[in-house]
């Protein structure tokens, strides 16, 4: 029983970071929680029922998108404790994806997708950069972390 | 002459560099089915850009007019950033530098392009209606296997 917790010990152990990765780290989470807690409870009267067409793609959207932040939320942290370079791998992908899905909506997918203008929805959409900037700050200090290990 | 913000020597400089690094480029041996990998992207990703620039200047006809009307921008767009992140690519292959980075970039990108493709348009018409949006949807796996395919073959160094 006491090896098994050493061994646990071993394998789970809490990265020595900077407060501002920390900082980061809890945005990130506010943020996805926030959006989830969002496309949940997202009340029908915020969408403009004439574009039937655009709120039925913004909807098939987000649910991708919920279920990709579900799959962030729980992998993100037990790779944290474990390993290094694999949440470096991980954060750098999120990074990228996040961008390209944030470039997608402003420049290709703006004219189809019709995002509510009002609720929580619309303060997450505008505060998008924000996710965007803590997630570049993870992905450095683990890239330099990363590369100070090896 | 003072204000000149680089002087010849610089210029020099920065042109030797440039040649340095096609000099490192050229001794590392591409895989021949990396090539092949390479060729299938660009001739790919050109038919793209070839075929919604025909059905925006109306050379070739949209079988559902209305239905192109709707969609056409996101395709366009697509096409657009098919063809910054095609150049892009082709560059750093010929300097061998940066080629993995713009791959995960480009592979990133193409996954988010292709579910996106999927999960908006999956039930909205089928291939009878608008072909050209169809096989673009359908064959979009392909470049990403590709993509994928290059990522791994790719040499950035002599071994």
């Amino acid at each position: 029983m006491l090896q098994n917790c050493n061994l646990m010990r071993m394998q789970f152990k809490m990265p020595v970071m900077t407060h501002l990765f920390w900082v980061a780290f809890i945005i990130t989470y506010l943020f996805c929680m926030s959006t989830i807690y969002g496309i949940i409870t997202v009340p029908e009267e915020m969408f403009d029922v004439k574009n039937a067409l655009e709120v039925l793609s913004l909807i098939k959207l987000l649910s991708i998108r919920l279920t990709f932040g579900v799959v962030f939320l729980s992998i993100y942290p037990v790779l944290l404790l474990t390993s290094i370079k694999w949440s470096n791998y991980f954060v750098v992908a999120v990074t990228a994806w996040c961008i390209a899905m944030y470039v997608d909506d402003l420049m290709v997918l703006n004219k189809i997708i019709e995002y509510p203008e009002r609720g929580l929805i619309a303060i997450i959409q505008s505060i998008r950069p924000i996710l965007i900037l803590s997630l570049i700050w993870m992905s450095f200090e683990l890239s330099i972390k990363s590369s100070v290990e090896r | 002459m003072n204000n000149k913000k680089l002087d010849v020597e610089e210029i020099n400089a920065l042109l030797e560099s440039f040649s340095e690094l096609r000099v490192t480029a050229d001794n590392v041996q591409q895989n021949r089915i990396f090539k092949s990998v390479l060729i299938f992207i660009n001739i790919y990703v050109l038919l793209f850009i070839t075929t919604f620039i025909l059905l925006q200047q109306n050379i070739i006809a949209a079988f559902n007019e209305e239905l192109l009307a709707d969609y056409f921008d996101v395709f366009y767009g697509r096409s657009y950033a098919n063809m910054w992140f095609l150049a892009s690519l082709n560059i750093t292959v010929y300097f061998n530098l940066g080629v993995r980075v713009l791959l995960s970039g480009y592979l990133i990108w193409s996954l988010n392009s292709a579910i996106d493709n999927l999960v908006l348009f999956s039930g909205s018409f089928d291939a009878s209606q608008a072909p050209y949006l169809f096989v673009y949807i359908a064959t979009s796996p392909l470049l990403i296997f590709a993509l994928i395919a290059a990522l791994f073959l790719h040499k950035s160094y002599l071994k």
